[in-house]
């Protein structure tokens, strides 16, 4: 169990320190564009409700698969994508609905370091040029010499030694552990407090990640810096953070200490991903594991109540049931039992593209009505899935048969274990919205 | 950098490019610098202004000549039937013609390319509207719009120079628009065009800076592809009698003139107008097209470029056979390390095959002083290997020279055995497994062995040598006996076929005559197993997930059940958890068939959880081989320590690197290849090529490691059976 004392183990809320930056109920989200005549508008919730705090000098870890929202998350946090609503509290002052000339003075305290070193890059830039663009930006040097100087001491501050050497070169001579060290000098020559670093390493040679992250940590130590390091990668988020966040589908389903969150998680995803880590030790290649199934939905249409709940190996009946799921669990079960069997259940609910997906649960066009509801009370005494303990009602509907489900409320974030989690199994606490 | 430095570096994709298109484009750049020279100083080198009636100089009061006089040492082309100088029409109308293209591309350039910027910047309403605006005018026939505006602009204001130039010019806004607004696009889409953002820059800045620069690049080629164009357009105009009034020079309307007499046998006032409009566009359309092929390959490096590059990538038609496209992925860029525009030209080097250092060289070392029945490869003795792989050498034509990215490997693949073949990017993983089913790109090497075991009895089943196989034999083994799958799933399903289609079309390839009921079955079992239903097995291909596209692709690899599946990072595009379900899947796969399967990837994690063996290669070479066990609890060679100690697990406490970075492969280093970042090097490392030989103290016969550290592993030592 994590000890609660521990400095950063809680929120601002608990240790009364002042936060370097405060999240509040964020959302980002982006509008589907449709084609030229289409009018139909539809959102992605990217981010849909992030709530957690930054504190200064410590590295934040954003762990998420892709889809999570981890890097919408990250941009919003530097105002690279505009919030739709919340507040994003920086140094006291709510920077959520500034516009971008409020933030250009800001820019300078906040930097980005991004995954791909190649593509980050301006190839028509020197170094010179592109890590001294900021200086000249803000205004920080009086000409070109005293820049080329301030570059060529960063140059060498992230181990690119001699500095001069490299200032009149372009960036596609360097080898990719070269390249990130330069994303690096760039985001660093400003002397910003807060950096974004989005999955700083992912595209490096696993020979050279560990330089480039010993290099980020002594930056941060010398600089007092604070990070945000966003990652898919579990193994990296642990080394190198002090409290982690987990992401699912655009909510925050875990966070607190990254210790703690590691060797006791709370939440089943959180469980999840530290079950899927392919570990290099045949030894423990038949091990437990408990993988959810599927992958994530996309952001546009997240399932109902928990959002984790169509993969969740653990989940139950309060978990946000809905038609869908019924249709999916067919098409798992068709893939398992044998043949006869699918042509005869798929006589009796009919084709599933044609079910009709309501608020309330679905409907089945049914191929045989009489045979499908058997089929389903027959599931639903078996309890073949735990979707079925929610079902509410199995009803003939006209030609074909309606199933409705009952309330799935939505998890709200409790505190167990000195951690944020939002997850059923700690007791139903629905969250408003 | 230097000017010189800087000019070195813009020549060398033009080095690299073969000898015939360096002459072309040579020929084609002093084909139009001549004709730039002839319109610029045009009033000099003509004896007569171009609109000089031609008198005869000793009756001058006679008035003027004969028109149509032929051609003489005062007039070299003759005279036209105006009584003018051919010779200094033809030099004039080069004037004419260098300021319409000029000042043609000039309007098309300062509309189109800020307009394209701004569309593609920007984005929203305003793109949809340029781009609808734009594709219209594209559409219309070009020589008709610029018939229309030219009439218009001469209505409007006067004929001439001016409004011939603006019909030509208007012409092509929508190409510099398309062409700039598609690059912005592309750019804009990178991240350092966000990063600037991040930094604080303002919008202009960022536009001008950060995407106008690189979008500018492609504006040359534009250019002379275009000018060509223009300039039979042009032409076309005058003909049609709607370019440039007369008097004026111009060729087109010249020779419009002189179709009249040409049945009276006049020749030369077609002729000479008409050999000036030839050169000219073929100049430029030599520089045009030598240009394209420079400037792409550089604007590629750069991630840039939107274009294909000439030819097809690989082995001509087959669709499995293309190398993933764009910017090299995180995963291994040895396949694009040493790819070069097609066709480049390559010379016999010193790294040539080893055979030529003779037997007793070093280089041979590693191979030929083993035992000739020596099983020190395979995992299981005495079983018949599926996959027998010897002396294999894999390189790319290079302009410093051949690049062996696979330079001498040995391997045995035992039927349902897994093989886990990892190395960091460049080590030629990615190169080996794409020679083993020979899907190289052109200019692509293999030398050596690759024998794919007989398969049961019957035609089409016997044991093969796939390097020297033919294309045919190769295709009726893809897919059917030995199958590929890939990183990124959707780049090789057709977006336009349904799953099933992909299916009946793999399976009727290799089994013409199966009945589509059975063709049917067998997809929906092999799928099934997938973990994919029968209800969708008709949807498209981007109906379905990223995890789910990997398990058609594994499905269609396996469904005519292969003797061999290779497995190129196929988990790489995937997230962790839909990795783990992947890796069960094949785990599952290889229980059940016996299926060899080779794994290749940067992930030590993957092979540790799925293989039976691993191979670690650096630089070309194994320099590790042996059970997953043994290798992992107690790996042998340096490079293998190295890198384990370097993976990052959730146990690890402490960083660690390997310092340094691998060597140059088109001139590798002498010795062990390891040596410059080893930290257990010795003086003798450098003089030998370690051989691979068993660790004295491991527990196990087929572990194999290529240092000298231990005994045997030095080519003058003796072998560790002999010692014995
Ligand atoms: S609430 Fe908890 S148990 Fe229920 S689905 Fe979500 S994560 Fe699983
Ligand atoms: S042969 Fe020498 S340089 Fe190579 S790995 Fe062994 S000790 Fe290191």
């Amino acid at each position: 169990m994590s000890d609660p004392a521990a400095a950063t183990t809680s929120s601002s809320s608990v240790d009364g320190g002042e936060p370097l930056l405060d999240v509040v109920d964020l959302h980002t989200h982006f509008p589907v564009r449709g084609g030229l005549l289409s009018r139909h508008k539809d959102v992605v919730r990217a981010v849909d409700g992030v709530t957690f705090d930054i504190q200064p000098g410590e590295v934040f870890g954003l762990v998420g698969e892709s889809g999570s929202g981890k890097t919408t998350l990250g941009r919003t946090l530097l105002k690279l994508a505009d919030p739709t609503s919340g507040s994003l509290i920086y140094q006291g002052r709510d920077i959520a609905g500034y516009d971008e000339k409020q933030m250009r003075p800001l820019r300078r305290e906040l930097a980005l370091v991004f995954q791909d070193p190649n593509a980050s890059l301006n190839p028509a830039m020197t170094v010179a040029q592109g890590v001294g663009h900021p200086l000249l930006i803000h205004g920080l040097v009086d000409g070109r010499a005293q820049m080329r100087e301030r570059v060529a001491a960063m140059l060498e501050r992230v181990g690119l030694t001699p500095g001069e050497r490299f200032l009149d070169i372009y960036p596609q001579d360097l080898s990719g552990g070269q390249k990130q060290r330069l994303v690096i000098a760039r985001a660093l020559i400003t002397e910003p407090k807060f950096v974004v670093a989005d999955e700083p390493v992912a595209a490096l040679d696993m020979s050279v990640r560990a330089r480039v992250l010993e290099l980020m940590l002594e930056l941060q130590r010398d600089l007092g810096l604070t990070y945000l390091f966003i990652t898919h990668d579990l193994a990296t988020a642990r080394f190198l953070c002090d409290r982690i966040g987990i992401l699912y589908l655009g909510n925050m389903v875990e966070w607190g200490d990254a210790d703690s969150l590691f060797d006791d998680p709370q939440h089943p995803y959180t469980r999840s991903l530290l079950d899927a880590i392919p570990l290099p030790d045949p030894r423990r290649r038949d091990r437990d594991k408990n993988l959810p199934v599927g992958e994530m939905p996309d952001a546009q249409t997240p399932p109902k109540g928990c959002r984790f709940h169509p993969r969740c190996p653990v989940a139950f009946e309060p978990c946000g049931w809905e038609g869908a799921d019924l249709l999916a669990f067919f098409e798992r079960r068709w893939t398992v039992v044998d043949g006869d069997q699918v042509e005869s259940e798929l006589a009796a609910t009919g084709s599933l593209q044609a079910a009709d997906l309501r608020d309330d649960g679905v409907r089945f066009d049914a191929g045989n009505p009489v045979a499908l509801s058997k089929l389903l009370e027959q599931l639903r005494t078996e309890q073949a899935h735990p979707l079925f303990d929610a079902v509410t009602g199995i009803e003939r509907d006209g030609g074909g048969i309606a199933v409705t489900f009952g309330d799935g409320p939505e998890p709200d974030l409790q505190t167990i274990a000195g951690r944020q989690v939002a997850c059923h199994l700690h007791g139903t606490v629905p969250r408003e919205r | 950098m230097s000017a010189r430095a800087r000019l070195a570096r813009t020549a060398a994709p033009f080095r690299a490019a073969t000898r015939t298109a360096q002459v072309l484009i040579v020929i084609g750049v002093l084909m139009t610098l001549g004709f730039v020279f002839v319109a610029t100083l045009g009033p000099t080198l003509a004896p007569y202004e171009p609109t000089q009636y031609q008198v005869d100089p000793e009756e001058p009061e006679a008035g003027q000549l004969p028109r149509l006089e032929e051609p003489s040492s005062d007039h070299l082309m003759g005279t036209n039937r105006d009584g003018f100088d051919v010779f200094a029409r033809v030099i004039g109308g080069a004037r004419v013609a260098m300021i319409v293209v000029l000042v043609s591309t000039l309007i098309a350039l300062l509309v189109g390319v800020p307009l394209g910027l701004l569309a593609g910047y920007r984005g929203g309403r305003l793109d949809r509207i340029l781009v609808t605006t734009m594709d219209a005018i594209y559409t219309f026939p070009s020589l008709l719009l610029a018939i229309v505006v030219a009439f218009l602009f001469g209505e409007l204001f006067a004929p001439g120079v001016a409004s011939a130039a603006s019909a030509v010019g208007i012409v092509y806004i929508p190409q510099y628009f398309r062409v700039v607004r598609n690059h912005t696009l592309s750019v804009k889409q990178e991240p350092f065009v966000e990063g600037a953002r991040s930094l604080g820059a303002k919008e202009r800045t960022v536009i001008t800076r950060y995407v106008f620069f690189n979008v500018v690049q492609s504006v040359p080629v534009i250019f002379t592809l275009n000018a060509a164009d223009a300039v039979l357009t042009l032409a076309s105009l005058g003909f049609l009698g709607y370019g440039v009034p007369p008097p004026a020079p111009e060729w087109g309307f010249d020779i419009q003139q002189a179709t009249q007499d040409i049945t009276s046998g006049v020749w030369w006032t077609t002729m000479w107008p008409g050999v000036a409009i030839i050169l000219l566009v073929t100049g430029l359309t030599l520089v045009g097209e030598g240009l394209n092929d420079v400037i792409n390959p550089l604007l590629r490096a750069r991630g840039l470029s939107g274009t294909k590059l000439r030819g097809a990538p690989i082995g001509g038609s087959d669709a499995d056979a293309s190398l993933p496209r764009g910017r090299a992925k995180a995963a291994d860029r040895d396949a694009d390390d040493g790819a070069d525009p097609p066709g480049a030209t390559t010379s016999t080097s010193p790294n040539g095959p080893h055979r030529a250092d003779g037997p007793d060289g070093p280089a041979t070392a590693d191979r030929d002083s083993l035992p000739p029945t020596a099983p020190v490869h395979s995992a299981t003795a005495g079983v018949e290997p599926v996959l027998k792989v010897r002396d294999l050498r894999v390189g790319y034509r290079t302009p410093r020279g051949p690049l062996w990215a696979v330079d001498g490997v040995d391997l045995d693949l035992a039927p349902g055995e897994a093989l886990g073949l990892v190395g960091e990017s460049g080590c030629g993983k990615s190169s080996l497994s794409r020679a083993l089913l020979n899907l190289m790109p052109p200019g692509g090497l293999v030398t050596g062995q690759i024998t794919l075991a007989a398969r049961g009895d019957g035609p089409g089943n016997e044991e093969i040598e796939l390097v020297d196989a033919s294309r045919r034999q190769l295709r009726s083994i893809r897919g059917d006996r030995a199958s590929l799958v890939f990183q990124e799933p959707m780049t090789r399903l057709d977006p336009l076929m349904r799953v099933s289609s992909h299916f009946r079309e793999a399976i009727k390839a290799h089994r013409p005559d199966l009945s589509n009921d059975r063709v049917r079955e067998l997809t929906e079992t092999a799928l099934a197993k997938m973990g994919i239903p029968r209800t969708r097995v008709d949807n498209y291909p981007h109906e379905f997930s990223g995890g789910m596209r990997q398990r058609i692709m594994l499905a269609l690899g396996i469904v005519l059940q292969p003797q061999l599946v290779i497995a190129d990072e196929p988990t790489t595009s995937l997230d962790v958890i839909v990795e783990a379900q992947i890796l069960d899947i094949l785990a599952e796969l290889r229980r059940d068939a016996d299926v060899g399967l080779v794994m290749v990837t940067h992930n030590l994690g993957i092979v540790a959880e799925t293989c039976d063996r691993v191979a670690v290669m650096y630089a070309g070479k194994i320099v590790e081989m042996g059970p997953v066990e043994q290798v992992f609890n107690a790996p042998a060679h340096p490079y293998t320590q190295g890198l384990m100690a370097s993976t990052i697990s959730l146990e690890t406490t402490e960083l660690h690197s390997i310092e340094g970075s691998p060597p140059d492969l088109i001139d590798p280093p002498d010795g062990c290849r390891f040596a410059a970042r080893c930290p257990a090097v010795m003086d003798r490392c450098t003089e030998v090529i370690p051989r691979l030989t068993r660790p004295e103290d491991t527990a196990v016969d087929d572990h194999l490691a290529a240092c000298i550290l231990h005994p045997g592993a030095d080519p003058a030592d003796p072998l560790p059976d002999e010692r014995s």
